[in-house]
C-alpha cells in the first residue's frame, strides 16, 4: 500500500515537472538595476546605472535595467525581453514606467523594451533613433561601455524631462542620501518605533520573569547565523533592490551590430 | 417529533446557505475572469488601432516617392478600413490578415525606391509599425491566455452548470492563420 503511494507521488511529481515550462528566466540580480552574464560591462559603469536608478526610483519609481545575457534560448530577442520584463517587474506599478536594456552580444543583437509607463516619452521610433546612433557605433568596434552607457544617458535625459527631474548622481553628487530616504519611508519609520517599543517591553519582561534568559539565547542564535547573512552582494552595503511591479506590452526597438 | 423537523429545517437552511455562497463565490470568480478577458481584449484592440492609426501617414510617405504604385496603396487602405469596421476578435483577424498582406506587397514595391528607403520619414514609420507588430503580438498572446483560462474553467463540471445558469459563453480566440504565423517583414 505504501509503496503504492510512493509510486502516484513520483508520478505527480514527474508530471509537475514535465509541466513546468522548460526554459527558464535568469533571476534579477541583488542589486536589479544591472545583471551582466556576459559579463561585458566594468565595475564604474554598473555602479553609475546602480546610483542614478536609486536615484531615479525615489523621486519617479521609474527603473532603467541593463541586463547582459549568454544565450536567447532560441526566443526571439522581442519575445525574451517582454517576458523578462514581465517577470522582473520593472518600473513602478502605478505608472508602469519601466525600461529594459537587453543586450545578447554573442548573437550581435540587442532589444530596449519600454514599459507602458514610458511609451509617451520614449516612442518606437525615439528608441531606434537611439539604438542607431547612440549604441550601435560603439556596440560595433566592441567598446560595450561606451555604447551602454551613451545610451543609458540619452534615455535617462528622455525620462528626466518626461518628470521635469534633474539627477544629482548622475553627475556624482550622490551621497547616498536618497538611499537612506528610500529604505526608510514615512511608514517604516512609524514602525520602526513601534519594534524599538516591543523590544523594550520584550526585555523588560524577559529580565523581570526569565531573568534575560530568552534575550541571551535570542543574541547567540543570531551571532551564529549573521555571518554571511548578506550572501554574495559583495562589499555592497546597499539593500537588495526589486522590481517596483511595473508592465511593459512588447513596446520598444531592437538592433544589430 | 417537532425537534426532528427543526433539525431538517435547520439542515436544510445550512445546505441552502453553503450552496448559495458557493454559487456567489463561483459567479464572482467568473465574473472577476470575464472581465480580465475583456479589458485584455480592449488591449488588443488598442494596439490594432494605433497600428491603423500609422496607415495614413504611412500612405501618404510612399505617394510622396512612389504615387504610380496605386495598387499597393489602395490595398493598404483598404486593410485600414477592415480594422475600423472589425468588431469581433474574428473580424480583427482577418482584417489584420489583409493588412499583413498588403504590407508584404509593399515591401516588394519599396525596393525599387532607393530613396524612399532612406527617408527618415519612412524610417521612423518603419519603427513604429515594427513596434507596432510585436506589441500586437504580445497583447493577443496575453488575450488568448486570458480566453483560455476563463473557457477553461466555465468548461469545468460542475462549474459549467453554474456558467450556463447565470448566461457565460465560451470567448473567442484571436487566431491567425498559419501562413501569417511568420513575423511580417517591416524591414523593407
Amino acid at each position: 500500500m505504501r509503496k503504492l503511494h510512493f509510486k502516484y507521488i513520483s508520478l505527480i511529481l514527474i508530471i509537475l515537472f514535465l509541466a513546468s515550462p522548460t526554459y527558464a528566466l535568469p533571476q534579477p540580480s541583488y542589486d536589479f538595476y544591472v545583471y551582466d552574464a556576459a559579463n561585458i560591462l566594468n565595475k564604474a559603469t554598473e555602479e553609475y546605472i546602480i546610483q542614478t536608478n536609486l536615484e531615479l526610483y525615489e523621486k519617479t519609481e521609474a527603473q532603467i535595467v541593463v541586463a547582459t545575457i549568454n544565450d536567447l534560448e532560441g526566443m526571439d530577442i522581442n519575445r525574451y525581453a517582454t517576458e523578462l520584463f514581465d517577470q522582473w517587474d520593472i518600473g513602478g506599478s502605478r505608472l508602469d514606467n519601466g525600461l529594459l536594456i537587453l543586450i545578447v552580444p554573442a548573437e550581435g543583437q540587442l532589444w530596449i523594451e519600454v514599459g507602458y509607463g514610458l511609451e509617451g516619452v520614449l516612442p518606437d521610433s525615439i528608441v531606434k533613433r537611439i539604438i542607431e546612433n547612440r549604441i550601435i557605433p560603439y556596440f560595433s568596434q566592441g567598446d560595450y561601455d561606451s555604447g551602454v552607457l551613451a545610451g543609458y544617458d540619452e534615455i535617462l535625459n528622455y525620462v528626466e524631462k518626461e518628470y521635469d527631474i534633474e539627477l544629482k548622481s548622475r553627475t556624482g553628487q550622490y551621497d547616498g542620501e536618497y538611499e537612506s530616504d528610500f529604505t526608510l519611508g514615512y511608514r517604516s519609520r512609524l514602525s520602526n518605533i513601534f519594534l524599538i517599543l516591543g523590544i523594550i517591553i520584550f526585555l523588560i519582561v524577559d529580565f523581570k520573569f526569565f531573568g534575560g534568559w530568552l534575550t541571551y539565547s535570542m543574541m547567540r542564535t543570531f551571532g551564529r547565523g549573521s555571518t554571511g547573512y548578506r550572501g554574495n552582494s559583495g562589499s555592497s552595503s546597499r539593500g537588495r533592490s526589486r522590481g517596483g511591479g511595473g508592465r511593459s506590452g512588447g513596446g520598444g526597438a531592437g538592433g544589430r551590430w | 417529533m417537532k425537534k426532528g423537523v427543526l433539525i431538517t429545517i435547520a439542515v436544510i437552511v445550512a445546505i441552502v446557505f453553503i450552496v448559495g455562497s458557493s454559487l456567489a463565490g463561483t459567479y464572482n470568480r467568473l465574473a472577476k475572469m470575464e472581465e480580465s478577458v475583456n479589458s485584455q481584449w480592449a488591449q488588443v484592440e488598442n494596439v490594432i488601432k494605433r497600428r491603423a492609426d500609422l496607415i495614413p501617414n504611412l500612405v501618404n510617405t510612399v505617394k510622396g516617392y512612389a504615387s504610380h504604385e496605386e495598387e499597393v496603396l489602395t490595398k493598404i487602405t483598404n486593410a485600414r478600413a477592415g480594422f475600423e469596421s472589425a468588431r469581433t476578435p474574428e473580424e480583427y483577424a482577418e482584417a489584420n490578415a489583409q493588412f499583413e498582406s498588403a504590407m508584404r506587397s509593399l515591401n516588394v514595391v519599396v525596393e525599387n525606391y532607393p530613396e524612399l528607403k532612406a527617408n527618415q520619414n519612412f524610417l521612423e514609420l518603419q519603427a513604429e509599425l515594427a513596434g507596432t507588430e510585436n506589441r500586437i503580438s504580445t497583447e493577443r498572446m496575453r488575450y488568448n491566455d486570458a480566453v483560455r483560462e476563463f473557457n477553461t474553467a466555465i468548461r469545468r463540471f460542475p462549474i459549467n452548470i453554474i456558467a450556463r445558469l447565470f448566461g457565460f459563453e465560451q470567448k473567442a480566440y484571436f487566431q491567425i492563420d498559419a501562413e501569417d504565423m511568420e513575423v511580417p517583414e517591416v524591414n523593407f
